[in-house]
């Protein structure tokens, strides 16, 4: 091995990326060379130079600990980009899941049943609007595509279908709403038939005779309407096969109970008792004379 | 919970270098603050961008990468901040003729190790002075150089060879002028860069 062949390969033979053979044939020039040898010895001064450096140049003691809490601070002072790419996917698939419900929602035909009512109404409410003119509809199926679910007719025998229409709710949506008017009492007070002069006139028709007794039934789809906070005031007894939430609010009587994937909340100035005896023939569909004994 | 486990993942997998780290950028910025916060910087960046690291790769050279980056910005702002203040820096190098004492900065430079070798590293172009600060202060294999760098391993070897060769002629250069102060009064000299890729902030040779 000549000089120009072992000096370009001194700097790798310091640095310790030659193998044995050509580290040997090197070393081994160098014993020979003079010029070789001065070069080889700079370049041990230089490495020994940088390794007392490489010694005296370490950080402080708790340096590991700094950057730790540096990334510490890092975590908790923006939970945005790393964190957040996580979060953001979350709530981009929440989305997605909510997009689809909605487009599932309104590919659903507008009357048919399995559509979910968008108004909970709570119990309290309904019965303040009691005295609230609901908007009017011509006919059932009107009603119907005006709530967005078919309305169920109830026949309560004496009692005839006044207005039948929907209440805007505050929540934006609307129920279904059927006034009833006491047969006996309104025909009492305007012209009394022979058929109820002729029989014994009833503790009902004797208050009806002055102002026609109201009921007011509203329908919604079972599980919309909220018991809220009248959940405590309420008694729950099993009428005609179905439980039914029983309870009083300021000068109102109320029932409310599910049937038919409905549920049906009557509101009323009647006693309990009457109340009681009226759900009582709607539930188990005998077509009594309740309203008669009252 | 979830912040927490892939943070603590992460310093296992990069704290073990933190010392190392710090060794290469005090060698290049001659300044443990201007080191120490290059570092904590480069980690920050290294955390941020965790999710690219691909599992399995070397960890050093990922963090090599970043570190020289930092530094580079580093030095870029010194550039700019020497641009700012060049008539102090001329008052403050007269004042200091005058008075035959030496600047705040050189003075930071004379308190650390081996102040010849720091001075002569910095008016070394990046190019040479990366991959030598690598191999003798990281101690980095030529292969690992070249991962870090993205160069081939003989483009390593050949900036290696010319790394030493001139770093050699600087030392001696400043040897041959502090040899010539002790018998001359001391004049003050400033630093002149011998390559335009050299450290923008270079500092005065002693």
């Amino acid at each position: 091995m000549n000089c120009n062949e072992a000096k370009p390969l001194l700097n790798p033979l310091c640095d310790g990326e030659l193998d044995t053979k050509d580290a040997a044939l090197i070393l081994e020039h160098i014993k020979s060379c003079l010029d070789c040898q001065s070069e080889w010895t700079e370049l041990e001064k230089l490495r020994d130079r940088f390794k007392e450096a490489r010694s005296k140049s370490q950080p402080d003691r708790d340096y590991s600990k700094r950057i730790s809490q540096a990334l510490k601070r890092e975590d908790s002072a923006q939970p945005s980009s790393r964190g957040a790419r996580f979060t953001a996917r979350i709530i981009v698939a929440a989305a997605c899941v909510m997009g689809m419900s909605l487009l599932v929602s309104y590919m659903v035909p507008r009357n048919s049943d399995t559509q979910v009512a968008t108004t909970s109404p709570a119990i309290a409410s309904l019965i303040e609007a009691r005295q609230e003119a609901p908007q009017s509809a011509a006919n059932a199926d009107s009603l119907s595509s005006i709530t967005g679910y078919d309305l169920k007719l109830i026949r309560i025998p004496n009692w005839q279908v006044a207005t039948f229409g929907a209440l805007n709710l505050n929540s934006g949506g609307k129920i279904a709403r059927m006034d009833f008017v006491n047969a006996t009492s309104a025909s009492s007070a305007t012209s009394p038939s022979p058929a109820t002069s002729a029989s014994p006139p009833s503790s009902t028709a004797i208050r009806a005779a002055s102002s026609p007794e109201r009921l007011c039934c509203y329908q919604a789809l079972q599980g919309s309407i909220k018991m809220d906070t009248l959940a405590t005031a309420c008694e729950s007894r099993s009428l005609g096969g179905k439980t039914v939430h029983l309870g009083t609010y300021k000068d109102s009587t109320f029932a409310l109970w599910s049937q038919n994937k409905r549920d049906y909340l009557l509101v009323s100035s009647l006693p309990m008792p009457a109340l009681e005896s009226l759900v009582c023939t709607i539930c188990d569909g005998k077509d009594g004379n309740t309203s008669d004994k009252l | 919970m979830w912040f927490g486990s892939r943070r603590k993942e992460f310093e296992r997998l990069t704290l073990p270098y933190a010392s190392a780290l710090f060794g290469f950028a005090y060698w290049r910025l001659a300044s443990r603050e201007d080191a120490e916060d290059a570092v904590q910087e480069a980690y920050l960046r290294a955390y941020r961008s965790f999710h690219t690291f691909q599992a399995g790769s070397n960890v050093k050279a990922w963090l090599i990468k970043i570190l020289i980056n930092v530094i580079n910005d580093s030095l870029s702002k010194r550039k700019h901040h020497a641009l700012l203040v060049p008539l102090e820096d001329c008052e403050e190098f007269e004042n200091r003729d005058a008075q035959e004492q030496p600047g705040p900065e050189q003075s930071l430079i004379d308190k650390e190790f081996d102040p010849e070798l720091l001075v002569a590293l910095q008016q070394m172009p990046s190019t040479m002075v990366h991959p030598l600060l690598l191999r003798e202060i990281e101690e980095m294999s030529y292969q690992e150089i070249a991962e870090s760098l993205g160069v081939p391993v003989g483009t390593v070897m050949s900036r290696l060879f010319r790394a030493r060769q001139l770093l050699r002629e600087l030392l001696s250069k400043s040897q041959l002028e502090e040899s010539s102060e002790t018998q001359m009064p001391r004049k003050a000299s400033s630093a002149q860069s011998t390559d335009k890729d050299s450290t923008p902030g270079a500092r005065r040779i002693p």
